[in-house]
């Protein structure tokens, strides 16, 4: 008999706030720890890639931001998903507060990725890459999202809609990354390669192995802490709440 | 019972009832398909007068400027999908009997698309000439226009469904529905600069047919459960 | 350390602007982002309360 206990005190915003207090210094100082083992690692104790020089060390930021990005997206989906079946009051929260970390990653990985792009390719952006255009809708997408929920100032329909356009989107984004993938090899200019992956070498992989961890204890942290600020708002009448402002403040 | 009195009610003459209903209200009203037309009509001399008189690069830009002007025009236009029915409560209505809401969902969204889709497809030939595009490719550009504003029709309800109970949703409508448009333009532009070109068109045709077919299927899922909770906003 | 200076790490072979200008404003975000939910936590938490000893008065 698997043990559900843990899934229904989810259901209570009191033993969550109780518990993400618990636990955000951990995660925090994690987080902490992991991105400047792995970025100083990156910037001053690995070679300079033989073709692009130290240029490449953005990497260390850019691919971990757009993994997680990524993959917080479908972490919103599913908050999103068990919002709709089980009308779950902590998932929209969740919701809620994955989507502004997303798109923060997914601007990072699209900024870095236009600075990378201009000593590399010559140019800012360049359209053709099916990556950095993907990352560019995805960001819409997450745009659209936030101001979808916002747009019902915190109403429970607001919740709703932001659940089934996040559903929506993952149904799409394995269609969008293929249609773009498709429309930038018809129209890459034959000049310009970078569909090519160089194979890279273990030096320069292995901080990145831990940048990408800590770009999600990242993102996990900043999750933590909206859901801290989407607590205190949807729990302002309760007593609990209120004792602990008290308290607090 | 109320159950009994709908009984004789199939569902193939509740679809045609709310299809033809739609249509009668949308032809009392001239606008309603006249200005998506007008719209694009605009947009397009407005992009020739931007060109500087340019027709050769008008025709070279012409598959992504029918696009994006359809695209506009259709997005416009939805705003208006569910917005009257949803004002006065026959939205709710249609929600809570017993009928099946897919099928009420589709005839709806099939009647809207005939008035502003399908005037566009009709005007194919004013644009072609308006644009510089050889009348021979004709029929293939109204084929990827007929498919196109069918997907875009399909996907821009979802946004259309979840905007609706709000008072200025219409710029919130576009934001959401233009990243689920990107496959739709990519593969229709590429469907009609391949037309114009003279190349094979199988491919971005039986994209475009395979986007159509997902969205008529999936979309309605989306729209019923986005009208389901505007209803209870 | 891989360079041979900070002179050199800080120039990275030319390309120094692009590598910190990214690092950077980047880190900068991921700040912001962690202390923008902390602040507006504790503004939550002062607004319950001054309402709360509103209501009791």
């Amino acid at each position: 008999m698997p043990n559900w206990q843990w899934f229904h005190r989810l259901g209570s915003p009191k033993w969550l706030l109780i518990t993400l207090d618990r636990w955000l210094p951990w995660v925090l100082g994690l987080a902490f720890l992991t991105l400047l083992l792995s970025l100083i690692w990156g910037l001053a104790f690995t070679p300079p890639d033989y073709k692009q020089g130290d240029v490449f060390r953005i990497i260390y930021i850019h691919v971990p931001a757009a993994v997680v990005a990524l993959a917080a997206y479908y972490a919103m989906a599913i908050a999103g998903a068990i919002a709709i079946i089980w009308r779950m009051k902590v998932a929209d929260m969740a919701l809620r507060s994955i989507a502004p970390v997303g798109a923060v990653l997914t601007f990072i990985a699209l900024f870095t990725g236009a600075i990378w792009g201009k000593p590399t390719w010559g140019t800012y952006w360049i359209w053709q890459d099916a990556r950095l255009t993907s990352m560019l809708i995805l960001f819409f997408l997450y745009l659209g999202i936030i101001a979808l929920y916002d747009a019902f100032n915190g109403s429970a329909s607001g919740q709703r809609a932001a659940a089934i356009m996040s559903l929506v989107g993952t149904v799409n984004i394995p269609i969008i990354y293929k249609s773009v993938d498709w429309w930038s090899s018809l129209h890459q200019p034959a000049s310009i390669k970078f569909t090519e992956e160089s194979t890279i070498a273990l030096e320069m992989f292995q901080p990145l192995m831990v940048a990408i961890p800590g770009f999600y204890l990242f993102c996990l942290a900043a999750v933590m802490l909206n859901m801290k600020v989407q607590i205190a708002r949807h729990g302002r009448n309760n007593s609990w709440m209120i004792e602990r402002a008290k308290i607090d403040s | 019972m109320l159950v009994s009195a709908n009984e004789n009610f199939s569902s193939y003459r509740v679809f045609t009832a709310i299809f033809f209903r739609d249509l009668t209200v949308y032809f009392r009203y001239r606008g309603s398909w006249i200005n998506p037309l007008f719209f694009i009509l605009v947009v397009i001399t407005l992009f020739s007068l931007g060109f500087g008189a340019d027709n050769q690069a008008l025709r070279v830009y012409s598959p992504s400027i029918i696009w994006v002007t359809a695209l506009l025009a259709v997005l416009l236009s939805l705003d208006s999908l569910f917005k009257t029915d949803f004002d006065d409560g026959s939205l709710e209505q249609l929600i809570l009997s017993s009928q099946s809401l897919y099928l009420s969902v589709l005839a709806k969204i099939l009647a809207h698309w005939l008035v502003t889709g399908f005037p566009i497809v009709l005007a194919t030939p004013l644009i072609s000439l308006m644009l510089g595009v050889s009348l021979e490719v004709l029929p293939e550009l109204s084929l990827g226009l007929l498919l196109g504003t069918g997907i875009l029709s399909f996907i821009g309800a979802i946004g259309a469904s979840l905007t609706v109970s709000l008072a200025s949703g219409g710029l919130l409508l576009s934001l959401l529905s233009m990243p689920l448009y990107v496959p739709a333009m990519i593969f229709g532009a590429q469907y009609l600069q391949d037309a114009i070109a003279g190349w094979p068109l199988m491919p971005s045709l039986s994209m475009l047919i395979g986007l159509l077919l997902a969205a008529v299927v999936l979309s309605p899922l989306a729209i019923m459960a986005g009208l389901k909770l505007s209803v209870e906003a | 350390m891989y360079f041979d200076s900070i002179q050199a790490l800080w120039s990275m072979g030319g390309h120094g602007s692009y590598v910190w200008i990214a690092y950077g404003v980047s880190l900068s975000i991921m700040l912001w982002s962690l202390i923008s939910p902390l602040k507006a936590y504790r503004k939550q938490l002062k607004n319950i309360a001054i309402y709360a000893e509103n209501e009791s008065d």
